[in-house]
């Protein structure tokens, strides 16, 4: 079916480059923001270090770890703001970008872009391999672009947080593994696009596996996860007749987790512009 | 090891100064892409951090001349999500990594920095190695 609306007004697509805008200009706020709480956490981590060489004397006046107390809980406090604004603001954007409409994706350039935007998290920390079973070769999903990306670069940082808890960051360890398998599943009655990423980390926490998806369930320390990654995932699989669940977990040995989507029967990149399927 | 970080936002800057001066690098910043054209060519500057977004010339085109001048230049571009699309763009120019503003992990702007700033350093190392080699086997040559 052809596009017949061009150029009307749609309060939606007003309302939307309003809050992208909006989402546009808090962005540089807040990277300076952000950059300020670290560079004072540093600054105020040396000047610990000079107040530790003066003796503590007066019982009356706040002792110097009193003082370095309420210096670290007003840096959380500043972080956690910051945090909380991302969040509101990636959840407008997502509003914006969101829409109801649906266009027909490449699988495999779904995946790469992913993989390529979110991999990046990974690589520092080991290596990642990318997999494709013939079966999806060529394929498409109908969907938005924007959030499917978003969910599997979601999965991959959640990969790369796992991975770092238990192997730790540094350049000279190099232990995490992430293989992100895309298969066809489902047969031809109900063919499916199986997106599964696994890890080698932490795995998640058995008391946790049932809840993983309720929002603000989260595993990472405060201020590194929101607890609506995995839920928001959830909910924009299902909008898009998909599942998301995780597949396997062993405490310290990894974790998948598998997206699932339907794939439309067509084939994309050898016939796209030729087919006009419906 | 000197860094050059070209943003048209002063604060983004100013901040990112103090980060990267605390992290023992020799920072050099420029608030437009001419600003950071000319110190470019003024200094000898190998790691760069570029804004993609900035009026008048956009970060991508800058890159695309830094990478032809110099294409072991390291430059991390720095993006909103709103700029993904582009982000893809800069990798094919020849960017190394890109940071997605705003920060959500400050680490990762350090280790990703000092990721760059140890290729470099190993590239270094090569070339010196290279003219050593160079050198020994021409005395070797003139007796």
């Amino acid at each position: 079916m052809g596009d017949s609306s061009e150029h009307q007004f749609d309060p939606y697509d007003e309302v939307s480059s309003l809050v992208r805008g909006v989402a546009h200009e808090i962005n540089n706020p807040m990277t300076f923001i952000r950059t300020n709480a670290e560079n004072l956490d540093l600054l105020v981590r040396e000047l610990k270090q000079h107040l530790r060489e003066f003796p503590e004397e007066d019982p009356e006046e706040m002792s110097v770890s009193e003082i370095e107390s309420g210096i670290d809980d007003a840096l959380n406090g500043i972080r956690k703001g910051i945090g909380r604004i991302n969040k509101v603001v990636d959840d407008f954007r997502d509003l914006a970008t969101g829409g109801t409409e649906f266009v027909e994706i490449d699988l495999e350039d779904l995946v790469d872009t992913a993989v390529e935007l979110g991999g990046f998290t990974v690589e520092n920390l080991g290596s990642m391999t990318v997999e494709y079973d013939d079966g999806v070769r060529g394929c498409t999903v109908s969907g938005n672009k924007m959030k499917l990306e978003k969910t599997i670069i979601n999965l991959l940082s959640n990969a790369a947080h796992a991975i770092e808890d238990r192997f730790g960051r540094s350049p000279s360890n190099q232990s995490g593994r992430v293989a992100v398998t895309v298969e066809r599943t489902g047969g031809d009655g109900a063919p499916t696009a199986r997106i599964a990423v696994s890890d080698n980390g932490t795995g998640v926490p058995s008391d946790l596996e049932d809840k993983i998806f309720s929002p603000f369930v989260t595993t990472k320390e405060q201020g590194r996860g929101t607890g609506l990654g995995l839920s928001q995932s959830l909910s924009i699989a299902r909008e898009h007749g998909g599942d998301l669940r995780l597949e396997e977990s062993e405490q310290e040995e990894g974790a998948t987790f598998v997206l699932e989507i339907p794939l439309r029967t067509g084939k994309s990149k050898s016939s796209k512009e030729g087919e006009a399927e419906t | 090891m000197k860094v050059l970080v070209i943003d048209d936002e002063p604060e983004i800057l100013r901040s990112l100064e103090t980060y990267l001066s605390l992290r023992d690098y020799d920072v050099l910043t420029a608030r437009s892409a001419q600003e950071g054209r000319e110190l470019y060519a003024d200094e000898d500057v190998k790691l760069i951090l570029l804004d993609i977004n900035m009026p008048e010339t956009s970060g991508l085109v800058l890159l695309r001349e830094i990478k032809n001048l110099d294409h072991t230049t390291e430059v991390i571009m720095m993006t909103g999500y709103n700029s993904l699309d582009k982000t893809l763009e800069s990798r094919e120019l020849g960017a190394t990594e890109y940071l997605l503003k705003p920060f959500s992990d400050m680490e990762e702007v350090a280790s990703t920095v000092d990721q760059a700033a140890a290729r470099i350093e190993r590239w270094q190392e090569a070339l010196r190695d290279g003219l050593r080699e160079q050198r020994r086997d021409r005395e070797d040559e003139n007796g």
